[in-house]
């Protein structure tokens, strides 16, 4: 009976790694393909603007002037300090702001809230400051903005 | 028991197996995401960041690199975006030049790599801009129409946008687009924007006064084994149809008598005939045995080609014979056409032309309707007029668009030889057209290396694309028509057929007329007409003494003094005769300081390379002079006179001394 026994003991130790193999490459399955799936949902590239682009020369934009991007919605200040990027999306709800230059400020015209030249709110009902955007140099010396990193409100980059 | 435990392992076995099977298939779609072809350009592409980078800035751009598909959207097109610069990334950094392809950064272009967002880069390279592997965004996929175009031909798609015939910075482009309009492809084949081409070709009435049958046939039948720089192309006749052609030819008009009897010309001095070749400068247009200008045709064999009377006429009023004609109307006297046309007629014969048959020619109706369906057949009426046919119908197909024709769609006949690619099958049509099939009419021109590959970049250009109104470079259509009583004058001596005004005209000449006004002195000017001089002895083209009655020189040089004037130009400079200090300070910046006599010529000192500067007192205005030294390159970007920055103080004194030459205290 001893032969049996063994070949007993073999067959269950082989259901048993049969089971646990199964078990686990089913559970891999269903992970992986849930991981997957989200993961097509999610587009890796959008018939848009791009983030990152290229505007003018820095020294194109006076010490006190704003030069605005309409299509990529975004201010570019010059103050004595250096140049600060600032999305013109109204952080209440969504609609585009103006730069009036005569105020000196950045306005909306939906619900009136007003913006000073770093983002921070000055009135209305916007709960928080414009996003302060990156700023960098191309390597052909025309200044570069990625709206898709914001950076610290008072940030200011020297060009 | 045991059966049954053998059943449960086997489902067990067949339970992990399987599923083991479903984690493989899974990894499938991971392990190819992992592995796409752009991940490992843009690692090496990180890396080679990393190398470069010298400053932190650098080293954190370069870190934050991710793998991603990179694209340019071009909202300007519905839907249309290039995903190219996920494997050329470098395109846009000045400092990947010394990279490898395909991190290497785009060479220079007349637009900036700033540009490039704008426009993306299918439009200038064609091929599959939304494609992420490299077979498929070249466009090497079989299925895809408009392939990748090969660097030799890119210039093409500069004409996508820009609708000129002269492209600045794409020569090639240009050049093929100007042997287009010159060879008469326009006049078989319709193409967008050339419907108002016209051919420069003779109009073919009375060439029965003019030439002989025999001369007819074999020109026909190889023109260009005849003169080599004739643009009629062989046209690949049969004998039969040659023949039939002639006999329609040496019917129009209907009725004229052959022109062989010429009684009313007495003989005249060849010698005299000769000089007067010589002063007229007939070879500032034409060439003899290939030496000369050749804007105008070769006169070698000329006298095997016309007849003595024919060619008297047409140097009496060329425009009589030929109005389309650039030729100028000379004012030569009776006895001045008898010694001239003597000369021709003795010297510039053809040894090799069959001599012509002393017999009338008068050939049958039935062959003369035969010509005349040859006529129509071979679209000779695209280039040609011919009285009593007024249809100039284009007999080629439609080429509108055909840069762009997907491969097959093209009927490449016999041609197996040939690669299956747009433009491999354009240069074959056009280098050797009848190769296809039989009963192709297209004719044989000789298109070779640069040439042809010119040609088919024009080609290649014609895409018919809708692209966006803003993009358009559109053609500009120079048109000058000088008025009244100077505009006749201008026709009568074909002045627009050397000298350039206002972007019309011809290049025979280095010296466009635009600022003439501004530039010498009307009685200089009226003195060049009568008798021009010798201003530039580097040249063979000079200007051509017309013999013009002294009051039309009168007229023109007082018109062009007073309207080609540029305001720029001061039309003053001294109030007064210049000081004589000044005028010798400006002969020791002339001859010292700056070198002029290098290129300039006076009093038979100096190079000749430059305009001989003798007379300039008596010719230059010495305002012109002023702002010539000043800057030159402002006259035409091509003078070669060196822009030395002269400052206004010495560019005065040069006026002041230049001014001098040539007058009499």
């Amino acid at each position: 009976m001893e032969p049996h026994e063994d070949k007993n003991k073999g067959d269950l130790s082989r259901r048993k790694f049969f089971q646990t193999a199964g078990i686990t490459a089913c559970a891999l399955v269903s992970g992986g393909a849930s991981i997957l799936g989200f993961d097509f949902l999610r587009p890796r590239v959008l018939f848009e603007l791009p983030t990152k682009f290229t505007l003018t020369r820095p020294d194109a934009i006076e010490v006190g002037s704003v030069i605005t991007d309409e299509p990529h919605h975004v201010y570019v200040a010059r103050s004595s300090h250096g140049f600060r990027a600032l999305s013109s999306v109204c952080t209440h709800l969504g609609c585009i702001t103006r730069y009036s230059p005569d105020e000196g400020i950045i306005a909306c015209p939906c619900h009136g809230s007003k913006f000073a030249l770093d983002g921070e709110v000055i009135a209305g009902p916007a709960p928080r400051p414009l996003p302060c955007l990156q700023l960098d140099l191309s390597p052909s010396g025309l200044i570069v903005v990625d709206t898709s990193i914001e950076v610290p409100q008072e940030t200011v980059f020297k060009l | 028991m045991r059966n049954d435990g053998g059943g449960l392992d086997r489902i067990w076995f067949w339970f992990a197996a399987m599923s083991f099977v479903f984690l493989v298939v899974l990894a499938i779609s991971p392990i190819k995401d992992y592995f796409r072809e752009y991940r490992k350009y843009q690692i090496d592409y990180r890396d080679q960041l990393l190398e470069r980078a010298g400053t932190s800035r650098e080293l954190r751009d370069a870190n934050r690199e991710g793998v991603r598909i990179r694209q340019i959207w071009n909202p300007d097109y519905p839907n249309r975006v290039d995903r190219c610069t996920s494997c050329h990334l470098g395109v846009e950094n000045p400092g990947m030049a010394d990279a490898s392809p395909p991190l290497r950064t785009h060479p220079m272009t007349p637009h900036t790599p700033e540009q490039f967002a704008s426009f993306g880069c299918v439009t200038c390279h064609r091929g599959q801009g939304r494609a992420t592997t490299m077979m498929d965004a070249h466009g090497l996929a079989s299925d895809w129409a408009t392939p990748m175009l090969p660097l030799r031909y890119t210039e093409a798609s500069c004409g996508t946008c820009h609708m000129d015939e002269e492209v600045p910075e794409a020569n090639l482009l240009s050049r093929g687009r100007t042997l287009m309009a010159e060879l008469g492809c326009y006049a078989c084949h319709e193409v967008d924007g050339h419907e108002a081409w016209e051919s420069d070709a003779p109009d073919l009435d009375g060439l029965s006064r003019k030439t002989s049958p025999e001369w007819l046939r074999t020109w026909i039948a190889d023109p260009q084994s005849v003169r080599p720089t004739t643009k009629m192309p062989y046209i690949q006749l049969g004998q039969s149809e040659i023949d039939s052609l002639v006999a329609f030819l040496w019917t129009r008009p209907a009725g004229e008598d052959d022109f062989l009897q010429d009684e009313e010309n007495p003989a005249g001095d060849p010698d005299r005939g000769e000089t007067l070749f010589r002063e007229s400068r007939c070879i500032s247009c034409h060439t003899v045995d290939g030496r000369g200008n050749g804007s105008a045709a070769e006169l070698s064999g000329i006298a095997s080609k016309v007849n003595r009377r024919w060619l008297i006429e047409y140097l009496e009023n060329p425009h009589a014979l030929q109005p389309e004609t650039k030729m100028p109307r000379y004012y030569f006297t009776r006895q001045d056409l008898l010694d001239l046309s003597q000369y021709l007629m003795d010297e510039l014969w053809d040894p090799e032309a069959p001599p012509p048959v002393e017999q009338a020619f008068r050939p049958p109706q039935k062959m003369v309707e035969g010509g005349m369906r040859t006529f129509r057949k071979y679209g000779c009426s695209g280039c040609h007029q011919i009285s009593g046919l007024t249809d100039r119908s284009r007999i080629g197909p439609e080429l509108t668009g055909i840069g762009r024709k997907p491969v097959d769609q093209l009927d490449f006949g016999r041609r197996d030889d040939l690669p299956r690619t747009l433009h491999d099958w354009i240069g074959a049509k056009v280098s050797s057209p009848r190769s296809f099939r039989d009963g192709l009419k297209m004719p044989q021109f000789i298109l070779e290396g640069e040439d042809l590959t010119a040609v088919i970049t024009a080609l290649l250009s014609n895409t018919g694309e809708v692209i966006p109104e803003e993009y358009r470079v559109e053609r500009v259509i120079a048109n000058y028509d000088p008025p009244g009583r100077f505009g006749e004058l201008v026709d009568r001596y074909r002045c627009l057929s050397c000298h350039e005004v206002e972007g019309v005209g011809g290049d025979i000449s280095t010296a466009p007329l635009t600022v003439e006004g501004s530039r010498v002195q009307e009685s200089w000017l009226k003195n060049y007409l009568l008798r021009p001089s010798t201003i530039r002895p580097i040249l063979t083209d000079r200007m051509i003494p017309l013999r013009m009655p002294e009051e039309d020189a009168a007229f023109l040089a007082n018109f062009m003094q007073n309207v080609y004037v540029d305001d720029d130009i001061p039309a003053r400079l001294f109030s007064e005769e210049p000081d004589p200090a000044n005028v010798r300070r400006g002969s020791h910046l002339f001859y010292e300081r700056y070198g002029c006599q290098a290129c300039h010529m006076i009093d038979g000192r100096g190079g000749y390379f430059g305009p001989l500067l003798d007379e300039a007192g008596v010719r230059l205005k010495p305002g012109w002079v002023y702002w010539w030294v000043l800057g030159s390159q402002r006259w035409r970007d091509d003078v070669r006179c060196p822009d030395y920055g002269v400052p206004d103080r010495d560019a005065l004194d040069l006026a002041a001394f230049i001014s001098s030459l040539g007058r009499t205290p």
